[in-house]
């Protein structure tokens, strides 16, 4: 059982309140896919991925993107139990999109560099900790069905 | 995953235009390094104040980027010009090196914080791929 406090509890809530889910979600896929090619290899019927421009401006990579940030937003509405909350979305990136779990920490730092790029200072090193333990529990959740 | 000539020129010309905040921000990244990833202050226990404001995160930070600069400046060679420092993180203070690259990710936060618009993807797989090329060089002596 994860154990919030009332501030990492806040934090959460007021992080996701204040950042652009339209921006921020395909920022952080795109991000990735650049940044870390190797993740392009689940995107296969995306398009062209093959500069970072093309990447930028692929829309099915921004639809996605969209996607994955609507599902963050179920963790943050169910704190006290993601991984119920994620149990399926667990066994669809395992059984289904086989996706290597180590991935899953590679999108979740993305998405922490443009949270930091949007926020700037307002995302205290404080409220930084809450948001990395915070994506440590989606990302244990989303794992917990692999076997 | 070696550095290619523009993976240089770009960490060159990006490092040209942060240095005038390295330090500031070096101090930034290990706070929030020691904040997010608590096991890191193993490492620092001799210190009396771990939180980002202390004055002793903030210097050490500076030194850690200074160092980082540096080795921009030398990043044809990263083995040969980190050898020293590579003794010290292995034989003197024994830093695991998987923690370099949870400061590389911070590092790379601030980074994005501080110039969100020059801090471009293209910009961060380079400095992503320099980072990863200095942790190597710094973990040559350990074994």
């Amino acid at each position: 059982m994860v154990k919030w406090t009332d501030f990492e509890c806040a934090t959460i809530q007021d992080i996701f309140s204040k950042i652009d889910y339209d921006v921020v979600g395909p920022a952080a896929l795109s991000r990735c896919l650049i940044v870390y090619p190797w993740t392009q290899r689940y995107f296969g019927g995306f398009g062209n991925l093959y500069k970072a421009a093309a990447i930028t401006s692929n829309p099915k990579v921004a639809a996605h993107g969209k996607v994955v940030i609507a599902g963050l937003e179920k963790a943050v509405k169910n704190m006290d139990d993601i991984k119920t909350t994620y149990k399926d979305l667990s066994v669809l990136h395992s059984e289904k999109l086989q996706v290597d779990p180590d991935n899953f920490n590679l999108l979740a730092d993305c998405l922490t560099v443009v949270v930091a790029g949007q926020m700037g200072a307002a995302f205290t090193p404080e409220g930084h900790a809450a948001f990395q333990k915070f994506l440590a529990v989606v990302v244990a959740s989303l794992r917990k069905q692999y076997n | 995953m070696s550095l290619s000539g523009k993976d240089k020129t770009v960490v060159k010309a990006f490092w040209d235009k942060v240095s005038p905040k390295t330090a500031e921000m070096g101090g930034e990244a290990l706070g929030r390094m020691l904040t997010a990833y608590p096991q890191t202050k193993t490492y620092f226990s001799h210190w009396s104040d771990l939180s980002p404001d202390s004055a002793q995160v903030k210097k050490h930070g500076a030194t850690i980027m200074g160092a980082i600069g540096d080795a921009v400046s030398k990043i044809d060679d990263l083995t040969g010009s980190l050898s020293k420092l590579s003794e010290l993180h292995a034989f003197k203070l024994r830093v695991d090196p998987a923690n370099f690259r949870i400061l590389a990710h911070n590092i790379i936060l601030v980074l994005a914080m501080y110039f969100p618009n020059e801090f471009t993807p293209e910009v961060h797989v380079s400095v992503d791929k320099f980072l990863q090329n200095l942790a190597l060089a710094l973990s040559e002596k350990y074994r």
